[in-house]
C-alpha cells in the first residue's frame, strides 16, 4: 500500500464534491430544469467550455494507451495521437454557430433532439438513441477498468474497492449535479491533466539526464521504432486514417458534440476555438511521448500499458507521483461523466418520453434524469467489477461504429437541405454495419485504411443516394432549420397549433 | 410528428432564411479547411522525412527529426498562431439568440 501516492489521488476525488455543489447551486437558478440539467442552461464561458470539450474527448487512451503502444511499436503511435490536436476546432467549429442557433430556436437539449427535429422519423430517433446507449455504456466500463487497473497496481489497493470509489464518486456528482457539475469538474480535471503532462516532462528529463541522454538512448533502440512505417505500421493510408478518426470524426461523438450547444455566446466559442489546439497538444504529447523514454529506461517490461505508471512511480517522489497519476484518472472521469449524461438524456428524453410517455413535465424529466444517471453509474460500476467477455467486442466497436454512423447524418443534416430521413437511417445503419464487417470479418473492405474511414465514405454515399431517391424533407423541416425565428413562428401558426413537445 | 405536410414539400412556399446561417456555414468551412491543411501538412512532413532507413534519421531535442518537424514544429504553428488568426480574421461575432438584437451582425437590418 502506497499511501503517499494514494493521498493526492484521494484529494482529487474529494475536490470534485465542492465543485459539484457549486454547480448544483447554480443550476437551481434556471427556469427550465431539463435544459439546465442536461446542458447547463447554455451558460458556459470559454475556459470551462474548452476544458470540458477537450477533457471529454481525451480519454484513458490518450494518457495510458498511447504511451503503451509507443513503448511497444514506436513513434508512429505518438504521431497518430497528435492528430487529435485540431479536435476542438472540429467538435465546436464544424457544427458551429448554426448548431448553437438552431438549438436555441428549437430548444434542442440532447444529441438526439437534433436528429428528431431534422429527420422527423421515429426510426432515426430510436436507432440513434439505442446505439448511443449500448456503445457508450460499454465504453465507460472500459474506461473504468483501465483506470482502476492502473491504480491497483500502483497503490496496491484492492481493485473492487477502487472501482466502487472511483465509479461511485463520478456517478454521484454527475447524477446530482448534471451538466454543470460535469463541466466544472472537467475544467478541474483538465487543469490536472495539463499540469500532469508538463510536470512529467520536467521531472523525467531531469531524472534521465536531459535530451541528449534521451537521444542516445533512443538511438540505441531498434531503428524500426523511430522510422515510418516501422513497427507501428504507420504508412500513408494509416496516417490519413488516424487523422480522420481522431480529428475529423470526433466531431460526431455525442458526448463531445452536445457541448457545441452549451456555450454562452459567440465570444466564448471564438476563444475556445483558438486556445483548444494548444491545450490538446500538451495533453497528448505530455504522456504519449513518454512511451519511448519508458523503452529506454525499461527495455523489457511485460505489460506495455504499465510502463508509464511504473516510470512515474520510480522517478517522482510519492506525492508528486500521485498528482501526476491523477491526470489519467481525471481523463477517465471527465470522459465518463459526460457520457453518463448523454446516455441518461437518450434514455429519459429520447426513448422514454419519445416512445412511452410523451406528456412528461419539465420537472419530471429533470428528476428522472437524476435517477437515471445514477442508475447508469451503478450499471457501469457493476459491469466494471467483473467485465463480461462479450463486452470487449462491443468496446472495440463502440467509438469507430458511432463515428462511422453519426458523422454524415449530423453534418450534412445541418448544412444540406436535401438530406432526408431515409438517408439518415441508411447512413446510420450502413456506416455501422460496414464498420462491423470491415473491422471484424472482411478486412479487404477497408482498402488498406482503418475500417472507420471506408465505413464513413460508405455512409456518405448512402446518404447522398437516398437524398435523391427518397422524398425531399418537408417544408416544415426546411423552415425549422433554415428560416428565421419569425418564419418558424409564422409556419407554426399556419399549420395546426401546438404540435411541438 | 409524422409527415403530414407532404404536399408542401415541393418548395412552393417562400420563407425568409436566417442570414446568420450563411456566415456560420462559411466558418464551418474554414474549420474544415484548417483540419485539412493540418492533416496534409503533418502527413507530408512526417512521411518525407520519416520514411527512410533508421541510419539516416537525425535527432532534434531527443526526438527523431521527422517527428520533431511534423508533430512538434508544424503542430506548434498550427496550434498557436494559425487558429488565432483564423478566428480573428475569419469569424464574425454574432448574437446566437433566436431573434438577434437589431444592429448585431446577422440581424435582418444588416443583411441589406
Amino acid at each position: 500500500m502506497r499511501w503517499d501516492v494514494a493521498l493526492p489521488i484521494m484529494l482529487m476525488f474529494a475536490t470534485m464534491i465542492p465543485l459539484a455543489y457549486v454547480a448544483i447551486r447554480r443550476s437551481r437558478k434556471h427556469d427550465n430544469k431539463t435544459s439546465s440539467y442536461y446542458l447547463g442552461g447554455r451558460t458556459l464561458g470559454p475556459w470551462v467550455l474548452i476544458f470540458t470539450v477537450l477533457a471529454s474527448a481525451a480519454s484513458a487512451g490518450t494518457f495510458i494507451g498511447t504511451a503503451g503502444l509507443a513503448y511497444a511499436q514506436g513513434y508512429g503511435w505518438v504521431w497518430g495521437a497528435m492528430m487529435q490536436v485540431p479536435s476542438a476546432v472540429l467538435a465546436l467549429g464544424l457544427v458551429g454557430k448554426k448548431y448553437a442557433i438552431v438549438a436555441r430556436k428549437l430548444n434542442l437539449i440532447t444529441f438526439t433532439d437534433f436528429f428528431k427535429e431534422r429527420y422527423e422519423s421515429r426510426g432515426v430517433t430510436f436507432l440513434t438513441s439505442i446505439c448511443m446507449v449500448i456503445f457508450l455504456v460499454a465504453y465507460m466500463v472500459a474506461q473504468f477498468v483501465g483506470g482502476a487497473r492502473v491504480l491497483e497496481s500502483i497503490t496496491g489497493i484492492n481493485y473492487f474497492v477502487l472501482v466502487i470509489i472511483f465509479a461511485g464518486v463520478v456517478a454521484l456528482y454527475t447524477a446530482f449535479g448534471g451538466f454543470l457539475a460535469a463541466a466544472f469538474t472537467d475544467a478541474a480535471q483538465g487543469v490536472i491533466m495539463l499540469f500532469g503532462g508538463v510536470a512529467l516532462w520536467i521531472v523525467v528529463l531531469t531524472a534521465v539526464g536531459g535530451v541528449s541522454e534521451v537521444e542516445a538512448g533512443t538511438k540505441a533502440l531498434d531503428g524500426q521504432l523511430y522510422v515510418l512505417p516501422g513497427d507501428s505500421g504507420f504508412d500513408l493510408p494509416m496516417m490519413i486514417s488516424y487523422a480522420v478518426m481522431f480529428g475529423l470524426l470526433l466531431a460526431a461523438l455525442p458526448h463531445v458534440s452536445v457541448r457545441a450547444m452549451s456555450y454562452r455566446n459567440s465570444a466564448a466559442l471564438h476563444k475556445a476555438l483558438w486556445v483548444g489546439p494548444a491545450i490538446m497538444a500538451v495533453f497528448t504529447l505530455g504522456f504519449g511521448a513518454m512511451g519511448l523514454i519508458g523503452r529506454v529506461l525499461y527495455p523489457e517490461a511485460e505489460l506495455a500499458d504499465m510502463v508509464l505508471p511504473t516510470l512515474i512511480i520510480d522517478h517522482l517522489p510519492g506525492p508528486l507521483a500521485g498528482a501526476v497519476l491523477a491526470a489519467p484518472l481525471a481523463a477517465v472521469m471527465s470522459t465518463v461523466d459526460s457520457m453518463i449524461l448523454v446516455v441518461s438524456a437518450a434514455l429519459v428524453r429520447d426513448l422514454y418520453r419519445g416512445f412511452i410517455k410523451p406528456d412528461m413535465s419539465d420537472a419530471a424529466q429533470s428528476k428522472a434524469g437524476t435517477w437515471t444517471s445514477l442508475a447508469i453509474g451503478v450499471v457501469v460500476l457493476v459491469l466494471a467489477l467483473n467485465p463480461p467477455d462479450f463486452l470487449q467486442h462491443i468496446i472495440n466497436f463502440a467509438i469507430g461504429g458511432l463515428e462511422a454512423g453519426l458523422f454524415v447524418p449530423l453534418i450534412l443534416g445541418l448544412y444540406w437541405k436535401r438530406g432526408n430521413a431515409l438517408g439518415a437511417i441508411l447512413s446510420l445503419l450502413g456506416g455501422m454495419l460496414y464498420y462491423l464487417l470491415a473491422a471484424n470479418f472482411i478486412p479487404a473492405l477497408s482498402l488498406g485504411m482503418m475500417p472507420v474511414l471506408m465505413a464513413t465514405v460508405f455512409s456518405l454515399v448512402l446518404y447522398v443516394l437516398a437524398a435523391f431517391i427518397g422524398p425531399r424533407p418537408s417544408h416544415r423541416v426546411i423552415v425549422k432549420f433554415w428560416g428565421t425565428q419569425k418564419a418558424i413562428e409564422a409556419m407554426r401558426a399556419e399549420t395546426q397549433p401546438a404540435v411541438r413537445g | 410528428m409524422s409527415s403530414q405536410t407532404e404536399h408542401a414539400s415541393a418548395r412552393t412556399t417562400e420563407f425568409e432564411e436566417d442570414p446568420r446561417y450563411r456566415i456560420a456555414g462559411r466558418e464551418a468551412l474554414l474549420c474544415f479547411g484548417y483540419w485539412a491543411v493540418f492533416t496534409v501538412g503533418a502527413v507530408i512532413i512526417a512521411w518525407l522525412l520519416g520514411h527512410r532507413d533508421p541510419s539516416q534519421i537525425g535527432f532534434i531535442m531527443g526526438f527523431p527529426d521527422w517527428f520533431f518537424w511534423s508533430a512538434l514544429a508544424f503542430v506548434a504553428v498550427m496550434a498557436i498562431p494559425v487558429p488565432y488568426l483564423i478566428v480573428k480574421l475569419g469569424f464574425t461575432d454574432m448574437d446566437l439568440e433566436p431573434e438577434p438584437q437589431p444592429g448585431s451582425p446577422g440581424a435582418r437590418e444588416v443583411k441589406r
